[in-house]
């Protein structure tokens, strides 16, 4: 994915504004207003599109924050028009028993489906719940002793609330209970996008491996957002239901799934704004469009033809550049009225840090008053025995054992190919391997890549990556988050004072004509990430490949600090004279074995007097 | 109910499997190099069914000319597309023009003139490959680089408007091939032992789907143009870097699967009679499940997981669910969805597919996909 410097440098952009969520619900207050002047085919507009806004929103967890293609979106509201409907007609319930049943049944489907199949790449995910929508209509065209079959269900009555009885005409009860529920949605989803949640989802859809080093359980976050989806799906359902009176099986199909999509897709970005504005564009579109087509007298088939071409347009339309030219035009026209478009207050944002004078370090993120004599201790901090690695019959790892003491700082060198970067992997749960690896005590050989970092491995990549869709503090937040696993207020002011801390060294101290690479940010994002947390085990992947001397001291200096805490560090370099400045040991691999395993001085000895260190 | 008719319906099934498979060939070269769910095959797929359709009739009963309008306006997008090599600004309008003159010329000799069996064929072969490459340059190739889901939101639009255009252009109705043609096909020699099981089209069919199957996979395997394809599916970058032309590449591959969707689009109407708009979606969601299956990417796989649906299709029917129903209290059966397993023939497809993949996640066959660790 291509990000430009214009996108890092505005992490605004990425998330709505108090104001823009404000003016949202002024805007639905302005559409209650509405409803006493309104004819009826106003208000059918108006339901219509605020039922295409509600299923755009609940999407937009799954496909705009987690980047997962569901096409079958439509099953899930199929699933709760029709639960309402039955229990509504077959048992009499009452109405807000009946939907929260509903959106239950949803939830629950949500579940059974996503669970097994959120591991699954995107496309076969994509082909599993076109299948689910599939059969939740087969389901319901076949089970003619509930639903009604073929002939579908009718005869929904109204329903009643806190004692009022809806009426269906002139619709404005349903039109406000409707507008009330699509307020509580957005409010909601803007609530989520602020959380951590929120915030670890669209990590998923940036990165699902970087995720897993960060100790983000990818698919827990998968199955919840798509388990809400489901649930607001489930909701939209229920009201469609006492809407529509009559529920058939062929409203559900997967030009519903479509449409929703389309919204999505239109939007583009993963902000609320510009999800209703598309919502405001696409729903009435089409109802115009279908009405026109009535009265003109053409066959449904060219309204098909209309939309396939469409969403074509639309797809190509969001590929160029065209898109985001128009979006920044409806920015600078909204953004112009708004007093600040930057009201992020409670978020630490990069604008606000003054580079040159960088606030407090908490101690124990520095941890220069530990002296490194004292935290210097025998206790294994990490233990390998027996490390076998195979990647489908060639062994890039054979019985590798290996010891790290807190307080330690471990060089692994040796020619290409002989497998550091398949160690690294290994420790962190990226390869799977055989053998056993002991943490703090805890074996955690048979744990996946991210609950390993949640118990205090950190590592980097070799190309620095980082979530384009976060921000720069909000990246590092994350990461500290996602270790504490049950974070309470302390603690999360905390992390937010090491991720300020952090953003504060991103910018201070380094040369600063490389701020706009995006690759140097990130590899600069990354070493902080890693070093958020003091006296835990850090595994650097060619930490100083490529970079500038002063650069390179503050790397080391960066592992020094860190021994300093207790913490353990494993490195990976070539660059054997500037790690030597910092390591304690080396461990030298060949072909998969360890050749050498010592301090640094007898391995320094041994170099001097000739002789190859090894003791095979 | 013999055994007689349990063996029928397993060779209706290996026959209608084989029709899935091929299709599903199809689609698994274009989604291996592409990476996209090409939902427009199934669509390309009654296209070419029309195609043929109307090389074969003789009057102009039904909407022949309608064709005309296809041909003539893919061929001037190919040949459009195809003059980037030589020219520049509007000498290539000028090309485009000459290769819908082309389109125009070939409709006019084989539209509506009763031609041969083989001739129809091979003429629905080339065009419609020739469409696959046209929608490929109109509609994929301006998405390069943007993110997947808009592929596939261009994938189900494209889908969409070919589908709506044939219902405009070619109506609703359901048609099949000429009474000629079809008693021509349904004439040809059976061995002795597989009279009643299997006749000598699906015979024809069950050689064909494999001679093909094996052709397309030794092409992908051995040839060089093979080599340069799958270099591109495996890393598209590093193969344009040395030199491969990796466009080129993508359009042998769309024409390539269109084609394979062309040969099983024909053998599909002269067994099952039957031609309407919407017949390629059915098929090509049936034909996608077959791909995944099988482990997509994999073009023996693919064949495999066709044979898989096509069996389940036709054998569930044969289960007799009345003793269980008799069984039940009659209260529980008022109550319960429809036990007739034919019902849920695509229900179980779906299912099954859900069971595959969530037990081996790559399919039945695939090979090992290597990706960065």
């Amino acid at each position: 994915m291509k990000v430009t410097a214009s996108t890092i440098s505005a992490p605004s952009r990425r998330i709505d504004s108090r104001t823009s969520v404000a003016l949202s619900v002024v805007a639905a207050m302005l559409l209650l207003a509405l409803a006493a002047v309104s004819t009826p085919r106003v208000f059918d507009l108006l339901i219509i599109a605020l039922l295409f806004a509600c299923m755009a929103m609940g999407l937009q967890l799954v496909v705009g924050f987690c980047q997962l293609f569901d096409l079958g979106y439509a099953g899930f509201v199929c699933l709760g028009a029709y639960s309402t409907g039955v229990l509504l007609t077959r048992f009499h319930w009452n109405y807000p028993a009946a939907a929260i049943t509903s959106i239950l049944i949803s939830l629950a489907a949500g579940v059974i489906l996503g669970a097994p199949t959120l591991r699954l790449r995107g496309d076969y995910f994509a082909i599993v719940t076109f299948g689910f929508a599939e059969v939740v209509v087969l389901l319901m065209r076949n089970w003619t002793a509930l639903t009604g079959g073929p002939f579908g269900l009718g005869g929904i009555p109204d329903p009643v609330l806190f004692g009022i009885r809806l009426n269906r005409y002139p619709p404005v009860g349903y039109y406000c209970l409707l507008l009330a529920i699509s307020t509580a949605l957005l409010l909601s989803v803007w609530y989520l996008r602020r959380t951590m949640l929120g915030g670890q989802m669209l990590a998923v859809g940036d990165d699902e491996k970087l995720c897993a080093i960060n100790g983000i359980d990818v698919v827990a976050v998968k199955v919840c957002a798509f388990a809400l989806s489901a649930g607001i799906g489930g909701l939209i359902g229920s009201f469609w239901a006492i809407y529509f009176k009559f529920l058939s099986y062929l409203d559900f199909t997967f030009t519903l799934s479509v449409q929703a999509i389309s919204i999505v897709i239109l939007a583009g970005d993963r902000r609320l704004r510009s999800l209703l504005v598309a919502a405001a564009i696409v729903a009435p579109a089409n109802e115009i469009l279908r009405t026109w087509l009535r009265s003109s007298r053409l066959p449904e088939s060219s309204r098909v033809i209309l939309v396939g071409v469409i969403l074509i347009l639309l797809s190509v339309w969001r590929s160029r550049e065209l898109s985001s030219r128009v979006g920044a035009l409806i920015g600078r026209l909204t953004g112009g009225m708004m007093p600040s478009p930057r009201a992020n207050q409670s978020r630490p944002s990069v604008a606000k840090y003054d580079i040159q004078h960088p606030p407090a370090v908490p101690a124990p993120f520095l941890a220069s008053e530990v002296s490194p004599a004292s935290c210097r201790s025998l206790e294994p901090l990490l233990v390998i025995r027996g490390l076998d690695v195979s990647f489908g019959g060639t062994k890039a790892l054979t019985g590798l054992e290996m010891a790290v003491n807190a307080g330690e700082v471990v060089a692994v060198i040796g020619p290409n190919g002989c497998g550091k970067t398949s160690l690294l992997n290994a420790i962190s749960g990226l390869v799977s391997s055989t053998g056993q690896m002991i943490l703090n005590g805890v074996d955690i050989t048979h744990e996946p890549a991210w609950s390993r970092s949640r118990r205090g491995i950190n590592r980097t990549l070799q190309t620095a990556r980082r979530f384009s869709g976060l921000d720069e503090a909000e990246n590092i937040e994350l990461a500290a988050w996602a270790a504490a696993q049950n974070p309470t207020r302390n603690v999360l002011a905390r992390i937010a004072t090491i991720a300020r801390a952090a953003v504060a060294w991103l910018h201070h101290g380094h040369s600063c004509h490389a701020h706009g690479s995006d690759s140097a940010l990130s590899s600069r994002i990354q070493m902080a990430r890693a070093f958020a947390r003091p006296g835990t085990l850090v595994l650097l992947d060619e930490p100083l490949a490529g970079l500038k001397e002063a650069d390179r001291i503050a790397v080391l200096t960066k592992i020094a600090r860190h021994r300093a805490s207790a913490g353990a560090v494993v490195v990976v370099e070539h660059d054997l004279e500037s790690i030597f400045r910092v390591c304690d040991s080396i461990v030298r691999l060949d072909k998969g074995r360890v050749v050498f395993s010592g301090p640094k001085h007898e391995f320094q000895l041994l170099a001097q007097s000739g002789g190859k260190p090894a003791n095979e | 109910m013999g055994t007689h008719e349990i063996w029928q319906s397993v060779a209706n099934g290996v026959s209608l499997g084989c029709l899935i498979g091929l299709l599903a060939v199809g689609y698994s070269l274009v989604y291996g190099v592409a990476k996209l769910i090409n939902f427009a095959h199934g669509d390309l797929f009654t296209l070419a069914g029309y195609y043929m359709l109307f090389f074969m009739v003789g009057s102009p009963s039904g909407r022949p000319r309608h064709v005309f309008y296809f041909l003539v306006s893919t061929t001037a997008v190919v040949a459009f597309a195809w003059s980037k090599r030589f020219f520049t600004g509007p000498r290539r309008l000028l090309v485009g023009c000459g290769g819908g003159a082309v389109g125009a010329g070939a409709g006019y000799l084989l539209i509506g003139r009763s031609s041969p069996l083989f001739v129809a064929l091979l003429g629905g072969i080339a065009f419609i490959a020739v469409a696959g490459v046209a929608f490929e340059y109109l509609v994929y190739r301006p998405l390069e680089g943007s993110p997947r889901l808009s592929y596939l939101v261009a994938a189900i639009g494209l889908s969409l408007s070919l589908q709506g255009l044939m219902q405009l252009l070619f109506g609703t109705e359901r048609r099949t091939f000429p009474p000629s043609v079809n008693s021509q096909l349904s004439s040809l020699p059976v061995p002795h032992v597989l009279v009643g099981y299997f006749t000598g089209l699906d015979l024809l069919i069950i050689g064909f789907t494999v001679a093909l199957t094996a052709v397309a996979a030794w092409f992908a395997k051995h040839s060089i143009v093979g080599m340069c394809i799958r270099a591109t599916a495996d890393e598209p970058v590093l193969a344009e870097r040395l030199g491969l032309n990796v466009r080129f590449a993508k359009v042998q591959v769309f024409a390539l699967g269109t084609a394979l969707a062309a040969v099983c689009s024909f053998f599909f109407v002269a067994r099952q009679r039957v031609l309407e708009p919407t017949l390629g979606y059915s098929q090509g969601i049936l034909a996608f499940a077959a791909a995944v299956i099988g482990g997509i990417g994999s073009l023996g796989g693919s064949l495999l997981g066709g044979l898989f649906i096509g069996m389940v299709l036709s054998v569930l029917p044969l289960v007799n669910t009345e003793p269980l129903i008799r069984q039940l209290p009659a209260s529980w059966v008022r109550v319960l969805p429809s036990l007739n397993l034919s019902d849920w023939g695509l229900g179980v497809v779906y299912l099954l597919m859900a069971v595959v993949l969530i037990v081996r996640p790559r399919g039945l066959l695939s090979e090992r996909f290597w990706r960065d660790v």
